[in-house]
């Protein structure tokens, strides 16, 4: 009896658990674990991105191969004679996902929201004209904040005329990248609610005690016959809403609400809440925000759930378990879309990840862990496919002159552009991509990756070239070449040269690393491949130059923190671009970026880069950023370590999704051949 | 006994209280900043995000979060899974760390009696030395080392998934894994307490009026030795059922156990606070559940208090 009774509970328990025999999809994936967010305001990592490109579409999109952007729910663009103005033409037959058409509308919404409620990637619409300031009028509350004033409108239905601050070479990038996305607003309404509580108690004292407003409207002498029944209608309209939810009220009714009430000027327009009213009143917009689980699909037919555009559509997201894809029925290029249904498996455990690989519950597992990767390339296994990535490990050290208590205190040895030189000429790179990361990176002695995702891009020789004339710049292919061969003083960057390293060391006071402090190279405990770094750091400046480094390990999140809090002296971390341009790169040193986390800081880079901002010849402008990038090199806020490569595992009969420098995986061009 | 009960339930919200002002602490002096992300972000971005979550400042927090807890049973919304809801994590998470749980548990109390009863009955015999053996390796290896030679070996069987959740044969591998810390303990609470009461009087007299070996060790002999394994039962339940980072983790099951270290890792406020409070609940359940338990199985306790009757 007991034993029957604990199967039934245990087969109970079992369902409830949502567990169900589920069919395995066409194409099934594993990358990292779960997606961190769909929310387009918020997304920042690489398996975000990955949905984004099969769920939605922008004008332009990432070409499968080349990451090149190519027309999408834009057919074309023309671009005004100055190049500030880029009026996008939309495709005719382009739908979302619940068969609305994609209008220019939809994509004013997207980029609107952007800046009122910003996220990660906010920064990138700061190119359009005016959009900075009305993100910080209206993060400020300012009454003369005004969406008319930005660069981003709609003329009709199918044209989207964007107004650029400065000329921008590469909008195209931009445009192809998933925060420039369209949104469908309807299906959204749902989720949102009034952010703003000023506007909400007056809403409540409104609906709460009308005849007290009334009473006090007539003290003060309005007893205006129109202005009355207005308010009166206004109370009782909202009071039905209130039944409902308030905070889901209709915007312009609360708008009108709000303008009633304060027609009858109940308050004295000097006392405090008059000035709030009238204040509120004046504004022609109320702070929204939009409930995170607007991107989920809907629980059930006829709930409210995320409509998209892309050639894929989100079926089913379970949490932690799997997020399941199915081809669009509205995508206008569907004919062009040839696996009907994708699954992303999540699985945070590499061993497990791997394991379904080998079994082939997967076809594709791009996330192979550098010591299971190192193996498998050298086992020589044919399905481990490798590309160089736009991406680069380097060290960055504190400019500051100060080091922080935490990092001991007392004067920043590396303040000296010398001591930091010294550094990087006593770094033997070579070791590191040899016997810690063995995937055949590039040792690096450059900043920005010659990965080919800037075939234009030259880097200057370095300071200790005899071979080259500074007008003689190097192509991503000779340094890629260079890079392969035994190091010598020649190329761009700093060599590795222990003579010169001591020599240098010796210049900044420290002779023999005699008196140097011992300072600390931070890492995070969650990423192990920098923790051995971090140790190769320590023995091979402990060897080459004498001088005694100790090694902080914190917390993955800690680490973070104290990196971006520029609390630390010296620390790993690692930089990939965004875009096909090499202001992704440069632009994290100007002086006052966000992401400048070394401190580094100097005039004439930040004039070189506003210089190249300002320039529209693509040839001369990337000259500008070459001498830009130079000066990161020479004066070494950051000392390269490395230059990544994506691996992947992928099955011989999967095709398109190739891995390329950007790690960009339209899936939109996966086939299988059965 | 309804008053003892009722008593003891009175007492759950004081403790839930001290608990979550304790965690509360612990939370807000733990250094690690939630929104961080792959970038460093915009202080507007920061404030936005901060408004979102309701942590302007701590006593806002402090103030909004029981309330909302309270009157709608709201834990807000996870700081790290931003489109979840703490329920929304707890209740798809939480029936499979539960189901995975009575699966290990039931395991663990059937095979874990049975063979330290055995191992008491032929004490000093073949079968006592290597349930012993067995037992000490299972109480010693931590469950990563068992857990992930559980899923090597597993690996090489074709036959039998090696993680994930959905089919019922997924229950397997996790559930073995899972049960073997507390069925090696089980069994060795089991035979020392049976050798006890295997040595009483009662034992002989019931031999003596003539009632079969079986019938006396397996009736009269296992319900009082049964009462340390019961004692040790309401804790391991509450930890059992809502689920074990190591084996959540080896087997990629999605339960609610990974959240108890990743939530912490993340600074995942939100969701810190909701597994603490979940485990909390089962954790106070059970130990009065076990209470309950003990009168039933052995009535001369008086869980009221006032020690054992007839004293």
């Amino acid at each position: 009896m007991i034993p029957v009774a604990f199967i039934a509970l245990l087969a109970g328990a079992f369902v409830w658990s949502g567990g169900s025999a589920t069919r395995r999809a066409d194409f099934a994936y594993i990358d990292r674990g779960d997606v961190f967010t769909l929310d387009l305001n918020q997304i920042s990592y690489m398996q975000d991105f990955r949905m984004m490109y099969a769920i939605r579409e922008g004008l332009y999109s990432p070409a499968p191969v080349t990451s090149e952007p190519i027309p999408a729910g834009a057919t074309g663009y023309d671009l005004s004679p100055d190049k500030r103005v880029w009026t996008f033409h939309l495709r005719d037959n382009v739908k979302w996902s619940n068969g609305d058409p994609v209008t220019a509308r939809d994509y004013v919404f997207s980029y609107r929201r952007m800046l009122e409620e910003p996220g990660e990637y906010t920064y990138l619409f700061f190119c359009f004209k005016n959009a900075q300031k009305y993100q910080e009028d209206y993060a400020d509350n300012k009454p003369t904040a005004d969406f008319k004033t930005v660069g981003i409108e709609a003329v009709d239905d199918k044209t989207l005329r964007l107004t650029l601050a400065e000329p921008l070479t590469y909008l195209l990038e931009f445009v192809a990248f998933p925060v420039f996305y369209p949104r469908h607003e309807p299906s959204m309404r749902p989720f949102r609610s009034f952010t703003d509580s000023d506007v909400m108690d007056s809403l409540a004292m409104c609906i709460d005690d009308p005849v007290a407003i009334l009473k006090n409207a007539i003290a003060a002498g309005r007893t205006d016959h129109i202005g009355v029944r207005k308010f009166v209608n206004q109370c009782l309209a909202l009071k039905l809403e209130k039944a409902d939810d308030l905070k889901d009220a209709d915007d312009n009714r609360v708008v009108g609400a709000i303008r009633a009430f304060a027609e009858l000027k109940p308050f004295a327009p000097d006392s405090p809440e008059g000035k709030k009213l009238n204040d509120m009143a004046s504004r022609g917009f109320f702070r929204s925000t939009y409930r995170a689980d607007y991107t989920r699909p809907a629980p059930k037919p006829g709930k409210p759930g995320v409509i998209t555009n892309g050639p894929y559509v989100l079926k089913q997201w379970d949490f932690k378990r799997r997020l399941l894809l199915e081809k669009s029925q509205t995508y206008w290029d569907r004919a062009n879309v040839s696996v009907e249904r994708i699954e992303k498996v999540v699985n945070d455990n590499s061993l497990s990840q791997f394991l379904m690989y080998e079994r082939g519950e997967v076809d594709w597992n791009s996330d192979v862990p550098g010591d299971l990767a190192a193996e498998l390339r050298a086992r020589g296994r044919k399905d481990l496919r490798t590309s160089p990535a736009f991406g680069t490990m380097f060290l960055t050290l504190m400019r500051r002159d100060e080091l922080p208590e935490s990092s001991g205190g007392g004067k920043n040895p590396l303040a000296d552009v010398r001591v930091r030189q010294a550094l990087a000429m006593a770094t033997d790179k070579q070791f590191v991509v040899d016997n810690i990361t063995r995937m055949g990176e590039l040792p690096a002695r450059t900043y920005l990756p010659p990965d080919g995702t800037l075939p234009d891009f030259r880097w200057l020789p370095g300071p200790f070239d005899t071979s080259r004339k500074p007008d003689h710049p190097y192509a991503p292919a000779e340094i890629r070449d260079l890079l392969t061969k035994p190091a010598g003083n020649d190329g761009p960057g700093l060599p590795y040269d222990v003579k010169k390293a001591r020599e240098l060391l010796a210049e900044a006071g420290f002779p023999d690393g005699k008196g140097f402090p011992a300072i600390p190279i931070l890492f995070g405990s969650d990423n192990t491949t920098r923790g051995k770094i971090a140790q190769a750091m320590k023995n091979q400046w402990k060897r080459n130059l004498n001088i005694d480094i100790t090694i902080q390990t914190v917390e993955g999140k800690i680490f973070k923190e104290r990196v971006s809090k520029k609390d630390y002296a010296i620390a790993t971390v690692t930089w990939f671009g965004d875009y096909a341009d090499a202001s992704t790169f440069t632009d994290k040193y100007l002086s006052t970026s966000l992401q400048n986390d070394s401190d580094w800081r100097n005039p004439a880079f930040d004039a070189l880069i506003v210089e190249a901002q300002k320039e529209t010849d693509v040839v001369k402008r990337g000259q500008i950023l070459s001498r830009a990038e130079h000066m990161i090199d020479t004066e070494v806020p950051i000392i390269p370590i490395y230059h990544y490569v994506n691996a992947y595992l992928s099955r011989d009969n999967v095709n398109g999704v190739e891995p390329n420098p950007r790690s960009l995986t339209v899936f939109k061009a996966v086939r299988i051949n059965r | 006994m309804y008053k003892f009960l009722l008593h003891r339930l009175l007492q759950f919200p004081l403790i839930l209280g001290i608990i979550y002002l304790l965690t509360f602490l612990l939370v807000w002096v733990a250094p690690g900043n939630p929104f961080a992300g792959e970038k460093n972000l915009d202080p507007v971005v920061v404030e936005t995000l901060k408004k979102r979550f309701h942590a302007d400042s701590k006593l806002e927090f402090l103030a909004w979060y029981p309330t909302n807890i309270i009157t709608k049973g709201d834990f807000g919304w996870s700081m790290q899974y931003r489109e979840w809801s703490v329920n929304d994590i707890i209740w798809t998470t939480l029936p499979v760390s539960v189901t995975l749980g009575m699966f290990a548990l039931t395991l663990a109390v059937f095979v874990g009696v049975g063979t330290g009863t055995l191992a008491a009955v032929k004490r000093g015999g073949l079968l006592d030395w290597t349930s012993l053996s067995i037992t000490l390796v299972g109480i010693s290896l931590p469950s990563f080392v068992t857990a992930a030679v559980l899923l090597v070996l597993a690996a090489q069987m074709h036959a039998i998934p090696i993680g994930g959740w959905g089919h019922v044969a997924d229950i397997v591998l996790p559930g073995v894994a899972l049960s073997l810390a507390p069925m090696a303990y089980i069994a060795r609470l089991t035979r020392v307490s049976m050798l006890d009461v295997l040595g009483s009087d009662f034992v002989r007299t019931a031999r003596a009026k003539g009632l079969s070996k079986s019938m006396v060790v397996w009736k009269h002999c296992l319900r009082n030795a049964f009462l340390p394994v019961l004692s040790f039962l309401g804790p391991a339940a509450a930890t059992t059922l809502t689920g074990s980072f190591v084996v959540e983790k080896v087997f990629n099951i999605p339960g609610l156990g990974q959240h108890f270290v990743n939530s912490v890792l993340n600074r995942d406020r939100t969701l810190i606070l909701g597994v603490v409070m979940v485990y909390s609940v089962f954790l106070l359940l059970f130990n009065l559940l076990v209470d309950v338990a003990y009168a039933w199985i052995d009535p001369r306790i008086d869980v009221a208090g006032g020690g054992a009757k007839g004293a």
